[in-house]
């Protein structure tokens, strides 16, 4: 109790007190003795209320800030009930709230953690088949009498092989940038037809190797980042590519309307199968008739890309055979 | 012979790339920073630059300012792979190429012949025969009528304008598409892609009189 008059509030509030209740009684006395006596003892018992009521106050804020002081020693299991009202009431419960967030926070750093973890396990876990065969090649490689012709078939094989390890490298990364919301998706304004060639260009040749053939029908323009789409779409496209055989069609058409912007990317291929087709935007899912030289990110990747930008993408089987992707970026927020 | 400053601070990369590039028929001299760079210049000449963007001494891009803003020599960037942000500003400074790591060094050669035909003296149209090649449009014509040359057939074509007057073996030939082609060119592939590109440009495939075959070794295109 003492303790508190170390306070210059408290102090202050009682030397005001005792100085004024001594003049009321001072006063009181002149007129009458007796209104004097019951001055002086009204005043007395007021400043004990007024002491009596700030000591309260005081221990239940000492009490607050000693429960913050564990908490910020780590000890989690403070917790602040709302028991009490007025004003320190309505500080507890503050208090209460900014705990709430601290621990949310502290559960997403740890979150964060964790997803780092399982990132650089993925990412090292996928190359080590390549790198696998990368070593038996340099092995094959090594050996002092083969001909010029097997010679330029493995290391044909080895830059194929570093290529792919290449495209993983960069896939996941973008799919981490994405994960971890550091990108930002430019706004800029194009039309649908120079997207799509744009986002086709680097398959043109495969695709004629291929023997395929690429039909675009596009009209409308195209607000959003073109770098990033085209890397969508193209990753679509060859999926597509991969999955139809020699001699087929590959079809691209986009419209544009005052709801959304759609492009719908076909081929007339083997199609996807029943169990796949739930898991074909999983991460590392590679379907049954997919390429052992796949990873199952392509797809992965552009879903991620598609949706950050208010986009949704679907995909059906077609009649007779083939797939259909459906992609819509929605103008409004939907 | 052609000079090349090659501005690189890994020491590996330096190393194997001179190699590579003098083995190509090029003069390399190496610096590993900005200041070397610019002092080098001052005392030699250079007829192309190949600057590393993420440097540790100075930076790949205020250092193809001060290149671009003294002297008019081609520039072409080796940049971190996928980067848009470095592409785009890189060619806002004036860079003539880029190309980003992890290359193949094939791949680089050509972009290297590509920037020097492009600000050497033939510049962007090339003349073979009847047959002007818009290499900045990407077209190719005879007599004034479009080709319509696919797209694997306009690359091998721009190899060959690359490596005038130069014998192609056809391991050359598919290094050097494979680039655009990824696994997917096998020598088949190549025989049947330059009978169709002789088909549409020269005036009698059976005797060409521009992508003319060197009988046990390759091909070739006449300056």
């Amino acid at each position: 109790m003492i303790k508190l008059l170390k306070n210059k509030e408290v102090r202050k509030a009682l030397i005001w007190q005792i100085f004024f209740s001594m003049i009321a009684c001072a006063i009181c006395f002149f007129i009458d003795i007796r209104a004097g006596q019951i001055t002086l003892v009204l005043s007395l018992i007021l400043i004990l209320i007024y002491y009596i009521s700030t000591y309260r106050r005081y221990r239940k804020i000492a009490a607050l800030a000693g429960n913050i002081n564990k908490l910020l020693h780590g000890d989690n299991s403070i917790f602040f009930e709302n028991y009490s009202e007025g004003e320190l009431g309505i500080l507890h419960s503050e208090i209460y709230k900014m705990t709430v967030r601290l621990r949310e926070q502290q559960q997403k750093l740890l979150n964060d953690k964790v997803y780092l973890a399982n990132s650089i396990a993925d990412i090292s876990h996928q190359i080590r088949t390549p790198l696998t065969s990368i070593n038996l090649l340099v092995q094959l490689l090594s050996e002092l009498d083969i001909s010029n012709e097997r010679r330029y078939q493995l290391v044909h094989e080895l830059y194929g092989l570093l290529s792919r390890i290449d495209w993983l490298i960069s896939t996941l990364l973008k799919i981490s940038k994405l994960d971890t919301g550091t990108v930002q998706f430019k706004e800029e304004n194009i039309s649908l037809e120079t997207l799509i060639n744009k986002s086709c260009s680097t398959l043109l040749v495969p695709i004629e190797l291929h023997g395929q053939e690429l039909v675009i029908n596009a009209a409308g323009d195209f607000v959003g980042d073109i770098a990033w789409t085209c890397e969508a779409i193209g990753n679509i496209v060859k999926n597509c590519m991969e999955h139809t055989p020699e001699g087929g069609k590959i079809e691209i058409e986009a419209v544009e309307n005052a709801l959304y912007t759609e492009i719908v990317i076909k081929d007339n291929g083997t199609g996807i199968s029943k169990e796949d087709m739930p898991h074909i935007f999983e991460r590392f899912y590679k379907g049954k008739n997919s390429s052992e030289t796949s990873f199952g990110i392509g797809l992965a990747l552009s879903r991620m890309i598609i949706t950050s930008q208010n986009g949704t993408v679907k995909v059906e089987n077609r009649t007779p055979s083939g797939t259909m992707f459906i992609i819509r970026f929605y103008k409004g927020t939907v | 012979m052609t000079k090349i400053l090659l501005v690189e601070d890994d020491k590996a990369i330096v190393a194997n790339l001179t190699e590579f590039l003098n083995s190509e028929g090029y003069t390399v001299r190496s610096v590993s920073g900005q200041t070397a760079a610019m002092n080098l210049l001052i005392k030699e000449k250079a007829d192309l630059i190949l600057l590393d963007v993420s440097l540790a001494e100075g930076n790949g891009f205020a250092t193809c300012k001060a290149i671009k803003a003294e002297y008019d020599i081609p520039v072409i960037f080796l940049t971190a792979s996928d980067d848009e942000f470095s592409t785009v500003t890189g060619f806002d400074l004036g860079a003539d190429d880029y190309i980003s790591k992890p290359f193949r060094p094939r791949e680089l050669v050509s972009r290297i012949k590509n920037v020097l035909r492009l600000t050497g003296n033939t510049g962007k149209a090339v003349r073979l025969g009847d047959v002007i090649v818009d290499t900045e449009k990407g077209t190719a014509t005879k007599n004034n009528k479009d080709l319509f040359l696919s797209a694997l057939e306009y690359r091998l074509l721009l190899v060959f304008i690359n490596n005038r007057g130069m014998v192609l073996t056809r391991h050359q030939l598919l290094d050097a598409i494979w680039d655009v082609a990824g696994e997917y060119v096998n020598d088949n592939t190549l025989t049947v892609y330059i009978k169709r590109l002789r088909e549409k440009i020269e005036d009698d495939p059976a005797n060409p009189q521009i992508i003319l075959t060197v009988r046990g070794i390759g091909y070739k295109v006449e300056i």
